[in-house]
């Protein structure tokens, strides 16, 4: 029986001889002894300068206007709205697993969840920056809140900027939620080990008051039932609601029931996809390949093929349905996507989203580390340019012939995109020093759960 | 570039005065920028949902036709094909 349909904590799931002292002195040495060497500083400089490019742009956005892109109509969404929704969705796998896999109760999701989690919080704050910026004004972005004030302004709830507010906002706040309430026992933890006071205030802070009583364990274990059970519906809610913002235009090629299931399909593939770019270097260079074994990996490549599946299932009733409809615009912008100017996009969706994840059918491939690696970060560049496709194809020309135009980036597009890919780096790569990147506790429980198996 | 508001102001100063009547807004009494510059008389502005208003009668003439009307969007703006003969034995005929 495969381990990802097993209940039972296969001893795969952990390196032999772990202990609950080894588990955890390794985890926590991780945030308080180790120290980062220059490939961390790297990273963290790189970081750095592509978040100071995203400052000065921004900057110049509230300058200049949104001009400074490429947007003019009839293409008046481009680049912002596809990193918005590439963020969002990249959010999504990482609650998917820290959320549904709990609730199924797999064992495997113990290691790779808490920085899933953390993925998924800073992916989704990373896409809200976007919507925001796109605003004509971005300094009124507070007139999106239906708070009462003096003009009687009120929201226009018909619009999708106001749902994509909503969202955001609902899914960020679940998310942080569900990501600090499960890491309050760890912090819990590295208080209790800190070397010096400074730090043990540090984590003492962050952990509540937290002393591990069976009364705090049983609030625990209800609370993170109750904010799973929340956090999942919202992966598929949300995202829906992401694909309505296109799904209500009359826009042939948007106007179609399918988006919304086919959306959450491709969030979850672009978020087990950043799953493994991340984990894949991070077991590597922290030394975690006792807790994130071969079979974690491999799992989510299974899961990446799954999802991707249905992915390649969408892309095929999007095109069957535009035959099946007769619809001539319809018609025109599959064939276009196929054919015309941007046909490249179209392309090249397709070869990373449904022919390279074919190679994950090999159980070879699987346990191949730069394999999986090399194809989920394909992934992550065709569902980018599938959000690319789907958005400038249906808009660069619709109904009326007189109002064609092309879209072309600038400087600045592809600088708020390296400036997000900045930001979403610095703030994983101070996660990965300051707080523990593999949840303690659970591990703790997975050894439990061996220990009671082979006796 | 901006969208073109239908006189909105020219509309609510005869809306109140209107009001102030208790009574609708008669025919003619708003009187666009844009009609009131046609040097041809080719715009017409008015109550859609009055039937005898003049801007009714054109709009239900066989000529009216408006842009995009398929897609449901409800168009404000109708416009009256031309009459053209592009057959000049045809011109003949008539007279």
């Amino acid at each position: 029986m495969s381990a990802v349909l097993g209940d039972a904590a296969s001893p795969a799931l952990l390196a032999r001889g772990q202990t609950h002292a080894t588990v955890t002195a390794a985890i926590s040495a991780i945030s308080l002894h180790r120290r980062f060497g220059r490939y961390w500083l790297a990273g963290f400089a790189i970081a750095l300068a592509l978040c100071l490019l995203l400052v000065f742009g921004t900057g110049w956005l509230l300058h200049r206007g949104v001009g400074i892109w490429g947007i003019n109509m009839p293409v008046a969404w481009a680049f912002a709205i596809c990193n918005y929704v590439w963020w969002i969705g990249i959010g999504m796998g990482g609650t998917f697993i820290s959320g549904a896999l709990y609730l199924a109760r797999k064992d495997w999701r113990s290691s790779i969840n808490r920085y899933a989690e953390a993925m998924t919080v800073f992916a989704v704050a990373v896409s809200g920056i976007f919507p925001i910026l796109h605003l004509g004004r971005p300094w009124f972005f507070y007139w999106l809140f239906p708070y009462p004030d003096v003009m009687n302004v009120w929201p226009q709830w018909r619009s999708s900027l106001e749902w994509d507010f909503f969202a955001i906002v609902a899914y960020l706040t679940v998310s942080i939620l569900y990501w600090y309430v499960g890491m309050i026992p760890d912090l819990a933890t590295l208080r209790d080990r800190a070397p010096t006071l400074g730090v043990a205030r540090f984590y003492g802070l962050l952990a509540l008051g937290w002393r591990g009583e069976a009364r705090q364990w049983r609030r625990f274990e209800t609370l993170s039932l109750l904010l799973a059970g929340l956090a999942v519906p919202l992966v598929f809610s949300v995202h829906s609601m992401v694909a309505l913002d296109f799904s209500e235009a009359l826009v042939p090629g948007w106007h179609s029931t399918v988006f919304p299931p086919f959306f959450v399909a491709g969030a979850l593939f672009s978020g087990f996809a950043m799953v493994l770019v991340l984990g894949i270097p991070m077991r590597r260079m922290l030394g975690l390949r006792d807790y994130i074994t071969d079979v974690h990996l491999a799992n989510l490549a299974k899961v990446l093929l799954a999802a991707g599946l249905v992915v390649a299932y969408g892309y095929c009733t999007e095109i069957f349905s535009a035959f099946y409809s007769m619809d001539r615009f319809e018609l025109a912008v599959t064939l276009r996507r196929m054919t015309g100017a941007y046909a490249w996009t179209f392309w090249g969706t397709i070869l990373c989203n449904v022919l390279s994840i074919q190679l994950l059918w090999s159980a070879r491939v699987r346990r191949n580390h730069a394999a999986l690696f090399v194809i989920a970060l394909l992934v992550l560049i065709g569902m980018w340019l599938e959000r690319f496709m789907l958005i400038v194809t249906s808009l660069y020309q619709d109904f009326v012939p007189s109002s064609w135009g092309m879209y072309y980036p600038t400087f600045w597009d592809i600088a708020f995109l390296a400036g997000s890919l900045g930001l979403f780096l610095l703030m994983f790569l101070l996660f990965v020093r300051l707080l523990p990147v593999v949840s303690i506790f659970e591990l703790r429980k997975l050894v439990h759960k061996g220990e009671v198996k082979s006796t | 570039m901006e969208k073109c508001t239908y006189c909105i102001q020219r509309i609510e100063t005869a809306h109140i005065e209107a009001d102030k009547a208790n009574r609708r807004i008669r025919d003619g009494e708003v009187l666009t920028a844009c009609q009131a510059a046609c040097p041809t008389q080719a715009i017409r502005f008015g109550d859609i949902a009055d039937v005898h208003s003049s801007v009714a009668q054109a709009k239900s003439s066989p000529r009216a036709y408006v842009m995009l009307g398929e897609l449901n969007t409800r168009p404000r703006t109708s416009y009256l094909a031309r009459l053209r003969n592009p057959n000049p034995a045809l011109a003949d005929e008539s007279t």
